[in-house]
Parts: structure tokens; C-alpha cells; sequence
């Protein structure tokens, strides 16, 4: 299970000593707390509080890697359809598949570049679908790999032609999807932020109760 | 340095409500001077970055549309140009005229350092095609407008959303505030006896902390600041650009210079077999 989780870390591109590293400073700053807690109140209710956060703290922390892996997909997705929407103008303008990869190579980040860059060269070498598919892997979305199939199709197929037409299609689909989920994530994470403020009353009747169950138990023994 | 005035207004405002929460002068202190602190240092970058790019995305939409279709009407560069300098004003009108003295495909590329977008370095490609193939314009840049449409209305889609979502996040801070202040109004004599405990202070001040991190965390969700490993990446990205650009130049400039030699020679040859 250490072996899966560090080799998960390992593909999300973060360094296994550094997030264990971190995980026990984070353990040690609850162990801290609790300490000087005990220090300050003597033995109270209260010290499980620093030794619940640091745990949560820490499971949290490393378990980053999965929204790490799930974020750099998403990005990656992105980008892909921020490309070939370039890639669907210079086709429309009569660029041909090779030229227009060509062409998008240009606005492609560097991990991308490569990806297309191998696809250019696979495409020179191999005239099959191999390059393609290999190129759509890199991808979890299965609808990737059907626009890539498209691609593929339109290699022969020239300007206008049926598989221009479904290449717009498949894409077109896509492409809304993926700007509809973005927005709708954003609109989620705004909602997310609306229930800050009702935590923030939450706080202060929490405050209150306790001080006041605090004055009240100072003033039984007072009788 | 625009945004300095309300950023003091709110922190002089979260200052007092903290002192008016707890009636410790230094708790009302330590808040309001958090509170400017953390906006000058951290909120105003971000938020001075995506007013800066939403204004340069709102421009580059206008400018590639009055371009475009000034172009298909007049076929000339220069005067497609001019039609999309109307309207224009501060950075972009001082970026126009400082690119006044170039010619007309220098000028259209020129805007590309004001913009940063990809779809105008598109639309520059659109263009390169267009003068080398000829067409109609609006035919070649029919997607990329329909692009440029797309992003433009979720740009501002999103700035509604943001507005009216900071309005309700506003309002409710100001009540849960209100429930704060009132509770030291509404208990009067029984809030002497807690004012001073320390989990009533510190209450307060985690209360004034959550609203701390809520404003910064709607900025940023708003303002999408790159990350700045990618902005690492993206700077070296560039200069390995640069330094392949030059490495070119220095390329092209050896070959001239063999060029030349070439000439040189053929024609001392030349020259010796007239002689």
C-alpha cells in the first residue's frame, strides 16, 4: 500500500521525502499545541481538539496527490481544447492535418509540445492510427479519443470533406462540455465560499455559549 | 496604487467592529492593521492583475472585431487600424500611437506584447494567411470570431456572477458581524464577565481571521491568478525562445556573411579572368 501511494505521489510530480517531511512537521505542530494546551489549562476537554486537526491536517495533506493528478488532468484537457479549437481554424482555412498540428505546436505549453511534436513525427513514420491513439492515452476522457479517431479520418479527406464535418461535430461537443464544466465549477466554488460567513456566526455563538458555561461553572463552586 | 483608499476604509471598519466586539482597544488594533496589511500585500496584486486582463481581454475582442471588419470592407491594413483605434483609450490608445511610426502588418503584430492573448497571436495567423493566400477575411477568421464570441460572453457571464456573489457574501459577513456587535449590546451587564476570557477573545479573533480568508479566497477565486509554478515555466519558456531566436540571428547572420565572402570571391575571379 506505501509502494502504491509513492508511486501515485511520483506521477502527480510531487517528491515523496518532501510531503513526509512536511506530514511530520504538521504532526509535531498539533503535538505542539496540545502540549502547551495542557501547559495552560491543565488536563481539559479541550486538548483532543489539536490532536483531532493535526491528524485530519495530515490525512488530508497526503492525500493531496489525487487532487494533484485529478487538477493536472483537467488542465491538460483544457488545453487540448483550447488547441484544437485552433487546430479546427486552420483546417477550416485549408491547412491539412500535418501543418495545422504544425501550426498549434506554437501555442502549446512544453508538456504539450512534446505530445504533438511525437504526434508530428509518428504521423511522418506511421501512416496508421498507432499515433493517434497513442497521443489520446495521455487523456482519461474517452471522448478525446474519438476526436483524435476523427483526426485521423481527415487525413486523406482533404478540406469540406464528411470527416471535416464530423471532426467539427465530435469536437464541438466536446469543447462546450468541457467550458461548461469549468464555468460550472467556478460557480460551485463561489457557492462553497457563501457558507463562510455562517460559519463566521457559527463561531461567535460557539464563543459565547462556552464562555458563558465557563462563568457559570466558576460561579457554582463560588457556592 | 487605486485600490489603497478602500482597503484603509475596510480595515478602519474591521478594526472598529473588532474593538466594538470585545472592547480591547489592542484586539481592534491588531485587526485593522492585519487587515490593511494582508490587502496591500496579498489582495491588491491580484486584484490590480485581473482588472488588468479583463480590461485587455474586453479590448482584444473589440479590436480583432473592428479589425476584421474594416478589413473585409476596405482590404487595407492601415485604415483597418485606424477603424479599430476608435474608442480606444489609456494603455491601449498609448500602445496604438507608439506603434504609429511602423507599417501596417508591424503595427497589427505589435499589439500582441499589449494583449498577451493566444487568440490574437490566432488572429495574427489568420492575418499572415490572409495576405499571403488572399480570401475573404471574415470566411478565414469565421471560427476564430466565433471564439472570441465564446470567450467574451462567459468573461462576462463571470463578472455578473461575481458581483452579485460578492454583494451576498458581503451581506452576509455584515449580519454575522451584526450578531457579534449585539451580542454585546443585547447582554449588557453579563458581557463584563465575559469580554476577558480568553475564549471569548479568541473567538473574536478567529471570527475577524475566517472573514480575513474568506475575502482573500473570493478574490482569488474570482481573480483565477496564474500559479507561479506555471508562471516559472512559462518564463523559461521564453527565454529558451530568445536564446533560439538569437542563436537564429547569430545562424542568419554567419550565413550573410558567407554569402557575401561568396560573392566576393566570384567576383575577384571574375575579374581576374577579364584581366
Amino acid at each position: 500500500m506505501i509502494q502504491r501511494w509513492k508511486k501515485s505521489v511520483e506521477a502527480a510530480g510531487l517528491n515523496v521525502s518532501r510531503e513526509i517531511a512536511f506530514a511530520i512537521v504538521l504532526g509535531t505542530m498539533s503535538v505542539l499545541v496540545t502540549v502547551l494546551l495542557y501547559l495552560f489549562l491543565g488536563p481539559s476537554f479541550y486538548l483532543i481538539l489539536p490532536v483531532m486537526a493535526g491528524m485530519m491536517a495530515v490525512y488530508f495533506y497526503l492525500g493531496r496527490f489525487r487532487r494533484v493528478l485529478d487538477r493536472k488532468d483537467r488542465e491538460m484537457t483544457l488545453e487540448f481544447v483550447r488547441l484544437f479549437t485552433f487546430f479546427g481554424v486552420y483546417v477550416q482555412d485549408g491547412f491539412n492535418v500535418y501543418s495545422a498540428l504544425k501550426e498549434i505546436t506554437g501555442f502549446a505549453s512544453e508538456e504539450m509540445k512534446g505530445r504533438l511534436e511525437k504526434l508530428s513525427s509518428g504521423i511522418e513514420e506511421d501512416k496508421s492510427v498507432e499515433p493517434f491513439i497513442e497521443f489520446a492515452n495521455a487523456f482519461k476522457d474517452i471522448s478525446i479519443k474519438q476526436v483524435m479517431l476523427s483526426i485521423y479520418q481527415m487525413v486523406d479527406d482533404g478540406q469540406g470533406g464528411v470527416y471535416v464535418r464530423q471532426f467539427e461535430r465530435l469536437f464541438g461537443q466536446l469543447s462546450e462540455q468541457k467550458h461548461r464544466m469549468k464555468v460550472e465549477k467556478w460557480h460551485e466554488r463561489l457557492k462553497t465560499l457563501s457558507s463562510l460567513p455562517l460559519m463566521g456566526s457559527g463561531i461567535a455563538i460557539i464563543a459565547l455559549s462556552l464562555s458563558l458555561t465557563s462563568i457559570m461553572e466558576g460561579s457554582l463552586y463560588v457556592v | 496604487m487605486k485600490f489603497l483608499i478602500p482597503f484603509f476604509i475596510i480595515s478602519v471598519i474591521a478594526g472598529l467592529l473588532a474593538y466594538f466586539s470585545s472592547e480591547q482597544l489592542l484586539l481592534g488594533l491588531a485587526i485593522g492593521i492585519f487587515y490593511f496589511g494582508g490587502s496591500f500585500f496579498l489582495l491588491r496584486p491580484v486584484l490590480e492583475n485581473y482588472f488588468d486582463r479583463s480590461k485587455r481581454q474586453h479590448e482584444c475582442y473589440r479590436f480583432v472585431h473592428a479589425y476584421v471588419i474594416s478589413l473585409s470592407a476596405n482590404a487595407s491594413l492601415e485604415k483597418a487600424f485606424f477603424a479599430s483605434q476608435e474608442g480606444a483609450e489609456g494603455k491601449l490608445l498609448n500602445t496604438m500611437e507608439s506603434a504609429s511610426t511602423m507599417d501596417p502588418l508591424e503595427k497589427a503584430k505589435f499589439m500582441a506584447g499589449y494583449f498577451q492573448s493566444d487568440l490574437y497571436d490566432m488572429f495574427l495567423s489568420v492575418l499572415d494567411l490572409y495576405l499571403n493566400q488572399g480570401g475573404d477575411i471574415l470566411k478565414l477568421s469565421g471560427n476564430l470570431l466565433e471564439e472570441l464570441n465564446r470567450v467574451e460572453s462567459i468573461q462576462r457571464e463571470k463578472e455578473k456572477t461575481a458581483a452579485r456573489n460578492m454583494v451576498q457574501n458581503i451581506l452576509l459577513w455584515l449580519l454575522s458581524t451584526a450578531i457579534l456587535v449585539f451580542l454585546r449590546f443585547g447582554l449588557g451587564a453579563f458581557f463584563d464577565s465575559v469580554r476577558n476570557t480568553p475564549i471569548y477573545l479568541g473567538s473574536v479573533g478567529l471570527f475577524f481571521l475566517l472573514m480575513a480568508f474568506s475575502l482573500l479566497a473570493f478574490a482569488y477565486t474570482v481573480a483565477e491568478p496564474k500559479r507561479a509554478s506555471s508562471k516559472k515555466k512559462e518564463k523559461k519558456k521564453k527565454r529558451k525562445k530568445k536564446k533560439e531566436k538569437e542563436s537564429d540571428q547569430d545562424v542568419a547572420l554567419l550565413e550573410e556573411a558567407d554569402r557575401e565572402f561568396e560573392t566576393e570571391e566570384n567576383h575577384d575571379s571574375a575579374m581576374e579572368e577579364i584581366g
